[in-house]
C-alpha cells in the first residue's frame, strides 16, 4: 500500500478508534474499493469477492481495537483480509464437497439411458417433451425457461417474481417428475 | 445485504475502542500473573501434601536435582516462548516466523529432554500419576482462564492455531511446577504422567479453539471493549 495512503487511512483508524462515525464511516468505504481490488485477483467469482470483502469489513469492525497507532494500516488489514479469504475458500471447499450441483441433476437425467429413456437423442427430446406435457403448469414453464429458452435462473426468477431457490427447488421436482414418468 | 448499507450499519453502531496494549506488554503482565499464581497454587498443594496427607519433602534436594530442574527450566521457556507467539499471533499483521521458530525449537528441546533419559536410565515400574495430572489441570486453571480472557480482547483469527498454543502454553507453566511438587524423577512417570497429558489436552485445543474463538467471525453480542 502507498505509504501516503496507509498514513490517511490510520488518521481515519485512529479517529474511529476514538468513536468519530464519519471518519469510521470513510474509513470503511475506503478499504472496501481497496480490498474489492486485492480480492479480484485472488477470486475468480465476482460475487465471492464482494462476500469476502463483507466479511472482512466485519471482522475489522470486531477488531478494530487491535489496530496499534503508530504501525502501518496494510500489514493489518490484508491479514485479516486473507484469513477472512481462506476461511471463505474452506467453508465453499465443504459446501461444495457434500452437495451436488443441482444443474448436474438436469444432465445426468437428460444424458442417462439406464432411466428409461429412449437410446435416439431426437426421440428423447420428443419424450421429454411429451413428459413436460403432464407436468403442473408451474414445473413445465420453468423448465421450458431454463433449456429451452436458455434463460439463467436468475432471469426466470425475475420474470415469474419468485426466489431463486424457489426455481431450482420446482425445477428439480420437475425433473424428478420426469425421470418416474420415464421409469414407469 | 449491499455492502454499502453494511458499512452504514457498522459505523452508525461503532463505540469508542481502547486499543489492545503491545503483544509484549501482554506476554509480560500475564507471565507475571501466571508465575505468581503458580507459585502461590503450588504452596497451598505443598503444605496440604506435609499437613494433611503426612508427606515429608526435601525441597533443597528437588530444587537442585538436574533431572527435574532441566526438564523444568526447558518447559519454563517453551512456555514463555509459546506464550509470546500467541499473543503475536492475535494482532494482524504482526511478524512472529521467527518467533514461531523459537517456540518450535524450544518445544523440540523440550521433547528431547522428555524422552532423551528413556534411553539412558534404568525405569522404574509405571505408578498411578493421576494426582499429576490433577495438579497440572488444577495449577492451568486460573492462568488458562486469565489467557483465554486476554485472547478474547485481541483478534485470536487462527481459531485452532490459537486454541492449541494457547492450551500448550498455560499446560507448560503448570507441567513445570507439577514435576516440582511431583518429585519423581523416573523418565517413564515424567513421560506418562507429565509430557502425555499437555500434549493431549494440547491436540484437544486444536478443536476447541474453533468454538472457543469462533464469535471473531460474528458481530452478535461482541462488541469490542468499550473505552
Amino acid at each position: 500500500m502507498d505509504p501516503q495512503r496507509d498514513l490517511e487511512l490510520a488518521s481515519l483508524l485512529i479517529k474511529a478508534q476514538d468513536g468519530d462515525k464519519l471518519a469510521y464511516e470513510r474509513f470503511l468505504g475506503e478499504i472496501a474499493r481497496i480490498l474489492r481490488m486485492y480480492l479480484r485477483k485472488r477470486l475468480r467469482d465476482g460475487d465471492q469477492v464482494e462476500d469476502v470483502v463483507q466479511e472482512t469489513l466485519m471482522t475489522v469492525h470486531r477488531v478494530r481495537q487491535t489496530y496499534q497507532p503508530g504501525r502501518p494500516v496494510g500489514p493489518w488489514l490484508y491479514a485479516i483480509c486473507e484469513s477472512r479469504r481462506i476461511d471463505f475458500l474452506r467453508k465453499v471447499q465443504r459446501i461444495q464437497a457434500r452437495e451436488v450441483p443441482w444443474e448436474d441433476e438436469f444432465i445426468d437425467f437428460w444424458v442417462s439411458s439406464d432411466e428409461g429413456a429412449p437410446e435416439d437423442a431426437d426421440e428423447r427430446i420428443d419424450a421429454v417433451q411429451a413428459a413436460l406435457a403432464n407436468l403442473p403448469e408451474k414445473q413445465k414453464r420453468i423448465i421450458q425457461m431454463l433449456k429451452m429458452e436458455e434463460l439463467s435462473v436468475k432471469e426466470v426468477a425475475a420474470k415469474i417474481g419468485v426466489s431463486e431457490s424457489a426455481v431450482k427447488v420446482t425445477a428439480f421436482r420437475g425433473y424428478e417428475a420426469i425421470r418416474k414418468q420415464f421409469k414407469s | 445485504m449491499k455492502t454499502q448499507d453494511l458499512i452504514k450499519q457498522l459505523s452508525a453502531n461503532a463505540r469508542p475502542v481502547k486499543p489492545l496494549a503491545a503483544p509484549e506488554l501482554r506476554f509480560v503482565l500475564w507471565m507475571a500473573m501466571a508465575l505468581g499464581v503458580t507459585l502461590c497454587c503450588m504452596f497451598i498443594m505443598a503444605l496440604i501434601g506435609v499437613k494433611f496427607l503426612g508427606q515429608s519433602v526435601d525441597w533443597v534436594r528437588r530444587l537442585s536435582s538436574p533431572a527435574l530442574w532441566l526438564p523444568g527450566a526447558l518447559t519454563l521457556l517453551m512456555c514463555a516462548s509459546v506464550i509470546y507467539f500467541v499473543f503475536a499471533l492475535s494482532v494482524p499483521g504482526k511478524k512472529t516466523n521467527w518467533l514461531g521458530f523459537t517456540a518450535l525449537a524450544l518445544a523440540v528441546a523440550w521433547i528431547v529432554s522428555i524422552t532423551a533419559p528413556l534411553f539412558f536410565r534404568r525405569l522404574a515400574p509405571l505408578d498411578s500419576g493421576l494426582l499429576c495430572v490433577a495438579e497440572i489441570v488444577v495449577l492451568t486453571l486460573i492462568p488458562g482462564i486469565v489467557l483465554l480472557r486476554m485472547l478474547k480482547r485481541a483478534a485470536p483469527l487462527a481459531t485452532r492455531k490459537i486454541g492449541a498454543l494457547a492450551i500448550l502454553g498455560s499446560l507448560a507453566l503448570s507441567a513445570a511446577g507439577s514435576l516440582f511438587l511431583c518429585g519423581d524423577e523416573d523418565p517413564l512417570h515424567e513421560l506418562v504422567w507429565h509430557f502425555l497429558p499437555v500434549i493431549i489436552l494440547t491436540i484437544s485445543g486444536l478443536y476447541a479453539g474453533r468454538y472457543l474463538f469462533s464469535y471473531v467471525n460474528t458481530l452478535k453480542n461482541n462488541a469490542p471493549a468499550q473505552k
